[in-house]
């Protein structure tokens, strides 16, 4: 009879159900969640995320968090570093404010729990008494009517056999509410027992699921907190540019197309060309590593020079190679590495064709780097008189730092340099003067705005949130990414993928060259006239307001540009036919301009001298355009449009 | 005497870019003096025999590119130097400060038995120049610093010198040597494991 084995806990009766145990068991186990609540101080109310807010709370609050600006000159405007800690705190506060909802909703099942556990406590302790008094009562009664039934004198006794049957009845009677009781109470046993299962849904299950929903909002939470903060870490205008890789530093940091350490060290360079062994000598280490630090918080502003900020010329052009070296990517793509390679087996007369196909493959950034960099460069070749730095002298020192891999071998070296004397030798035909005043579309230089926008408001949420309403140059820069004439950059998003959906934004974007080439006639005006504003600007409006209404006809220009624009539209195209047709085209004009190769290829070079005069000036015509950006109400209503 | 063998000495020759390098070893090995100014790419060597006293002495000299990029190449060509000439330009304040860093380099790299003692020489190069700014007295404080490093002042371009602090170098790339053989320490000898049982061949053997 297994129902009813002694129990050895309680009474040691045999009549006490098996089920007795597990009405304890669940009695006791609603006491645990009930007594959870109880001592809610050291449980449930016990807060890991509010002492950890609390904890950055008083941190923020010491004299050094508060005195703590951003190391980068904006006194006043929040360091990353800064803003991340107020969210940490705030994102704590939040989580513990969910917690204490979460605590509500727990408390209500504590409390049934409470109320269920008060219950089956009463309900069975009262129904075992009620049994154990009528076994009693029943015991009373048997022993009675035994005694009475083994008197010696029961013959004597008068009316026996009456009061025997009467103490029988009350036997008899005793029994059935001894058995009642018994039943009652062996039911009650049951009927707790089969609430098992509801306890554990409601109770249990039900914890569970409320604490699922708080770990589940938190979650939401963060999911929802971390992105923002990643975002703001990796559009930070100020983050490291060193080993950055270089597109994510110019489209989604400082937004320009040249990145800040090749941009400060050319400007700063650009009084120094002829210095002798520009790229070559080695400057003092410490100096060097000091400039980079100061590069790579970008607390240099354009405009500075080298003598204010007692370098010598040799430090800024160590820096420069060292970013490029540092670069994760080289600058001309590990993944073109094994075409760049092959180019020093081809025969030389094919080698700068060559050469244009795969700058056509760079990314935009990178393009427009490169280019800057090589007409830099070259500008040092021009004066090798003094600066002794032929393009191959300088081809030596640089080649590696544009295009290598660590680890490669000795013999790899050669190939950087080669390429990079062709680059240089033939920049004007590999790197057309004028077509980045696409991107002057874009409102000025980030540093001299970030001062403006200091002074139109102090507050912090102005200086990294730019709410679209108000329309400061700020505010349009950021506007201008989507921006259609800017396919270029925004396609080095995806630059990866040379398919051709990209030759077809690339050959829209340099479709306008006849406008770039007005841009370019106009920034030789530019620059004759650049201390003129308006002048400027008159120059610089045309292609802009141009570009909506499609190509405009081609001006009158220099005929060797003309040639170059062809090339650049046939040269996307040619990726996808054989190479063999249009091998001819690229350097040639097409034949039905009847006109001889060889006098278009020298007019070629003397036309690309006379815009060299122009390009040569690359940076001051870039600020001027700038400038003009700001204050022209015209390009930021362009701008906002989109 | 002459029964000696032959003895090749390698020396490495380090210092910052454009101090001269190339045009040292061309001047002492081909007499020559360029005045073109290019950059060496990676590291070239060239060998000149040489008279020591009762010795003939073949010289390996090999020239380092001093750009920053290559000089994680070191290892390489260091490894066996037995001299090592550190160049600077006088020139050039910053080409003597480096001295300090490409001796340590230096040591490091080609990790040379009793590295305290390694036979360096200094050449401070270029004197023939006008703008001096190194003087003689504070290149050779340092020198002495250094365990008595010798140090000569050359013109790779009009050739003063140049014999005579080479001659050094072997010298004392000469003495080391000895130092050295009479230590008899010979590299213990690698084994070539003999292989047994050839595999045997199968048809015909051609």
């Amino acid at each position: 009879m297994n129902r009813f084995k002694p129990f050895f806990n309680v009474a040691k009766t045999d009549d006490t159900p098996e089920c007795y145990n597990r009405v304890r068991y669940i009695r006791d186990s609603c006491k645990v969640l009930a007594d959870l609540r109880k001592s809610e101080k050291d449980f449930l109310n016990k807060s890991i995320d509010n002492d950890i807010s609390k904890a950055f709370k008083e941190f923020r609050v010491t004299d050094n968090a508060r005195a703590y600006y951003s190391p980068n000159g904006l006194t006043g405007s929040p360091s990353i570093l800064n803003s991340t800690i107020d969210d940490l705190i705030q994102i704590h506060e939040q989580i513990d404010e969910e917690r204490k909802k979460w605590f509500e909703k727990f408390r209500k099942i504590s409390d049934q729990a409470k109320e269920k556990q008060a219950y089956i406590r009463q309900t069975i302790s009262d129904l075992r008494d009620n049994y154990e008094r009528a076994k009693k009562n029943y015991e009373t009664a048997e022993s009675n009517f035994k005694k009475f039934q083994n008197r010696p004198d029961r013959m004597s006794v008068p009316n026996y056999d009456e009061r025997f049957r009467e103490l029988e009845d009350i036997r008899i009677e005793c029994d059935r509410n001894r058995i009642s009781a018994h039943d009652i109470y062996v039911t009650e046993i049951n009927r707790t027992s089969s609430e098992e299962h509801s306890i554990t849904r409601d109770f249990f299950l039900r914890f569970l699921c409320e604490e699922q929903t708080f770990y589940t909002d938190i979650q939401q939470l963060l999911s929802n907190e971390i992105p923002k903060i990643q975002n703001r870490i990796d559009t930070d205008r100020l983050a490291p540019s060193f080993q950055c890789d270089i597109s994510e530093h110019c489209v989604k940091r400082i937004q320009r197309p040249i990145a800040y350490p090749i941009d400060i060290c050319i400007d700063l360079l650009k009084n120094s060309v002829g210095e002798e062994g520009l790229f070559r000598v080695s400057p003092a280490l410490i100096k060097q590593k000091k400039l980079i630090s100061e590069l790579d918080l970008q607390l240099i502003q354009k405009g500075s020079t080298l003598s204010s900020l007692g370098y010598e010329p040799h430090v800024a052009a160590n820096a420069l190679k060292q970013y490029l070296r540092d670069l994760p990517e080289c600058l001309l793509t590990n993944e073109l590495l094994p075409q760049w390679n092959e180019i020093s087996v081809l025969n030389e007369d094919v080698r700068i064709q060559r050469i244009s196909e795969l700058l056509v493959q760079l990314p935009t950034i990178n393009y427009e780097n490169l280019r800057q960099i090589i007409r830099f460069l070259s500008r040092v070749v021009d004066e090798s008189s003094t600066s002794r730095m032929t393009a191959s002298a300088l081809s030596t020192c640089i080649g590696y730092s544009l295009l290598g891999v660590k680890d490669q071998m000795p013999g790899a070296y050669k190939q950087g340099s080669t390429i990079v004397e062709l680059m240089i030798t033939h920049h004007e035909i590999l790197f057309p003067s004028d077509n980045h005043i696409t991107y002057q579309s874009k409102p000025p230089d980030v540093i001299p705005t970030l001062r403006s926008s200091k002074n139109y408001s102090n507050s912090v949420e102005d200086l990294i949130n730019i709410e679209p309403s108000k329309s400061s140059p700020r505010n349009s820069r950021k506007q201008v990414a989507p921006h259609p004439p800017l396919v270029r950059q925004a396609s080095s998003q995806m630059d990866l993928t040379y398919g051709s959906q990209i030759y077809k934004d690339e050959t829209s974007t340099d479709q306008p060259p006849a406008e770039q080439v007005a841009g370019s006639n106009s920034s030789s005006n530019l620059y004759v006239a650049r201390k003129s504003n308006n002048n400027n600007n008159n120059g610089n409006v045309r292609p802009e307001i141009h570009r909506p209404l499609g190509p405009p006809p081609i001006p009158p220009m220099a005929r060797p540009r003309t040639v170059y624009k062809k090339e650049q539209e046939t040269s996307p195209i040619k990726e996808n036919n054989e190479l063999s047709t249009n091998d001819i085209s690229i350097l040639s004009p097409p034949l039905e301009d009847g006109i001889p190769v060889g006098n278009l290829l020298s007019d070629l070079y003397t036309g690309a001298t006379n815009s060299n005069m122009n390009t040569s000036q690359i940076n001051d015509s870039r600020i001027s355009s700038h400038q003009y950006n700001t204050s022209s109400p015209a390009t930021s209503e362009e701008i906002t449009e989109f | 005497m002459a029964l000696r063998k032959k003895v090749l000495l390698k020396v490495i020759i380090l210092g910052d870019s454009g101090v001269g390098k190339t045009s040292l070893m061309n001047q002492f090995v081909n007499r020559k003096f360029s005045n073109q100014y290019k950059a060496t790419i990676g590291a070239d060597f060239l060998t000149k025999e040489l008279q020591i006293d009762d010795r003939l002495v073949t010289m390996q000299i090999w020239d380092t590119a001093g750009q920053e990029r290559f000089q994680s190449l070191g290892v390489a060509f260091y490894r066996g130097a037995d001299c090592c000439v550190l160049v600077m330009d006088v020139t050039s304040p910053t080409s003597f400060k480096s001295l300090e860093s490409w001796k340590d380099e230096f040591l490091i790299q080609a990790g040379p038995r009793d590295p305290e003692n390694f036979p360096f020489v200094v050449l401070g190069n270029k004197v023939d120049l006008e703008n001096r700014m190194i003087p003689t007295r504070k290149a050779q404080s340092w020198c002495q610093e250094k365990n008595n490093i010798p140090y000569y002042e050359t013109s790779a371009k009009e050739g003063v010198n140049v014999e005579k602090a080479f001659e050094t170098v072997a010298r004392n790339a000469l003495a080391r040597e000895k130092e050295i053989d009479q230590q008899a320490d010979f590299p213990i000898p690698i084994r070539i494991p003999q292989q047994e049982d050839p595999p045997k061949r199968d048809g015909c053997s051609c």
